[in-house]
């Protein structure tokens, strides 16, 4: 679609496309003073998300979610590993999050990307802060050994809100992991299998996820709320700020503001967690869902 | 390198002679591809994308440019452009234990393999003194890895426009030890070589699983342009005389003819009406 587009003092036209270039926050900002955004959606609105599991056969868990366009995929292995002597009864819960070069053009390879440590972080706090994972029931014998989860998720399409992806990838692979079935003999030595899996009773060898943590992320834009916001209105954005909730129960997990040249005052925040909570059903139902 | 033989082979040869039937994991004849799985556009940020599934191989692919080059354009020539290739293996990619993020010299390697079998055929003074970046990251490794890759890039660079003499597939033929074999059966890579003869106790398999290819005594990749009829990437590995090396590069050959035409019937289905 060309459409011409007059830039206010100047006499000259041109097409959409070069105007969004050039002037981004003009093109931009006429969207959001009639109430929309680019895409068609209203401020308040987060894009549809779906969830599948079992993607990767060689992972003991895995999922791939889509929120809008942006693509994450998530994988479990388990180890077998010693527990740290100071804390003998617990296992251990390894959180990496990569953006390879292909998901974004401003990914680069060799370069590590600045937001995968904060979205691992924040991953991290929102299973634990829920208490979705427990690391005390991670235990195969205690003082001998436990189970280390390692969580590997990938952002393979970046559009913007990569954590809130992110995180229902995790909890999606975490449900779906099934858990090695291992003997331990009286020397402490570990060997795998034993078990068919067939004499397994259903809820046997999974991880236990006690809670639903779901996170949205709302951008500050000119004195605007854009929930959900995509890579360019993540660009634009002069703050985010990102809630996350327990589906199970409705209490608010987390909240962070990382910096950004906007504040946010206290009514922000209020309408933020307002967005986190009208978005909480829907996400939590789509995680659900892959389990049906 | 003119190829003979481009088109499919026809199974007939291993149906008739029972010898040449190697039963095996997946239960696949010796000249039997694992199902081909092609889609594009599946990164909305790139320029260009695929996303190539060899039966349990699975390889996305985004392709950006032509753009800027990274470090180092300033120094290329200034009526070509560049192409940068990038592969990544997923820490999940493989089966048992979670795999390092950085794995250096194993991935640079690859990318170095992949970036050579599509300079053959990318035409970079079409984007002179600009780079176009291919980023491919393996999310499962089940064999082939390399072969997915090249086929997945192929795609991804079609789609995002970028000029190419024809579309590169790749494809590769291992010989392994008949299974089921007396103990202590001769025949190593000095005695054993061709694979024709109903006495050798080598096989040549066409798209090997991870299984075959850790087995495989010696093993041939060859990237090819079926339509140019040129191969843009020989790689062989092992002992080979010069027959069954000859054996195996056309069987290779007949795999690629059926990667392409798997890619350009994906390519034709994504433009739009």
């Amino acid at each position: 679609i060309s459409s011409t587009w007059y830039w206010p003092g100047r006499r000259a036209t041109m097409e959409a496309a070069a105007f969004k270039r050039l002037y981004p926050h003009e093109y931009y900002a006429k969207f959001i003073s009639e109430g929309a955004r680019p895409d068609g959606r209203p401020l308040a609105r987060a894009r549809p998300s779906s969830v599948a599991i079992g993607v990767a056969g060689t992972a003991h868990g895995s999922a791939l979610v889509k929120v809008g366009r942006t693509t994450v995929m998530a994988a479990v292995k388990l180890e077998a590993c010693q527990p740290d002597p100071d804390a003998p009864d617990r296992g251990f819960l390894d959180v990496v999050v990569e953006f390879p070069p292909m998901c974004s053009a401003s990914t680069r390879p060799g370069r590590p990307n600045e937001d995968a440590h904060f979205v691992a972080r924040r991953i991290e706090d929102a299973l634990f802060d829920s208490a979705a994972i427990d690391k005390r029931k991670l235990t195969i014998k205690e003082g001998l050994w436990v189970w280390k989860i390692c969580l590997d998720v990938y952002c393979l399409d970046h559009d913007g809100s990569v954590l809130d992806a992110g995180l229902m990838a995790a909890l999606a692979a975490l449900r779906d992991a099934k858990v090695p079935h291992v003997v331990v003999d009286d020397r402490g030595k570990i060997t795998y299998g034993g078990r068919k899996t067939d004499e397994r009773e259903p809820d046997e060898g999974k991880i236990e996820v006690a809670a639903a943590p779901v996170a949205v992320t709302t951008a500050l834009y000119r004195k605007h709320l854009i929930v959900d916001p995509d890579a360019e209105e993540e660009a634009l954005a002069e703050a985010t700020v990102t809630v996350t909730m327990d589906a199970k129960g409705g209490k608010v997990v987390g909240m962070h503001k990382p910096g950004g040249t906007a504040e946010a005052s206290e009514t922000d925040l209020m309408h933020c967690v307002a967005a986190c909570r009208l978005n909480l059903e829907a996400r939590a139902k789509a995680v659900d869902g892959a389990f049906l | 390198a003119r190829l003979r033989d481009s088109r499919p082979s026809q199974d007939a040869r291993s149906d008739s002679d029972p010898t040449m039937a190697l039963p095996r994991e997946d239960g696949r004849s010796a000249e039997q591809m694992r199902p081909i799985f092609v889609k594009t556009g599946v990164i909305s940020q790139a320029a260009g994308s695929a996303y190539v599934e060899l039966d349990k191989t699975k390889v996305m692919c985004g392709v950006y440019g032509p753009r800027q080059g990274g470090p180092g354009t300033d120094k290329a020539e200034f009526d070509r452009g560049r192409l940068d290739v990038d592969v990544k293996l997923a820490t999940f990619a493989t089966s048992g234990a979670r795999g390092k993020v950085a794995q250096g010299d194993a991935e640079r390697e690859f990318s170095s393999m992949v970036h050579r079998a599509l300079s053959g055929a990318v035409m970079t003074e079409t984007f002179p003194k600009t780079a176009v970046d291919v980023f491919a990251t393996v999310l499962e490794a089940n064999g082939s890895e390399l072969c997915a890759t090249i086929a997945a890039a192929s795609a991804a660079l079609c789609e995002a426009g970028v000029a190419m003499r024809d579309l590169v597939s790749a494809c590769t033929v291992t010989r392994n030890r008949r299974t089921g074999g007396a103990d202590g059966a001769e025949g190593g890579g000095a005695d054993g070589g061709a694979d024709g003869g109903a006495d050798g106790p080598n096989a040549l398999l066409l798209d090997p699983a991870r299984g075959e290819e850790a087995a495989a005594e010696a093993g041939v990749t060859l990237a090819f342009m079926c339509r140019l009829g040129e191969a843009s990437q020989v790689v062989a590995t092992g002992t080979w005389d010069g027959d069954s090396l000859d054996d195996a590069v056309q069987l290779a050959a007949s795999g690629c003819a059926r990667v392409d035409a798997a890619l350009r019937e994906a390519l034709r289905s994504s433009v739009p009406a």
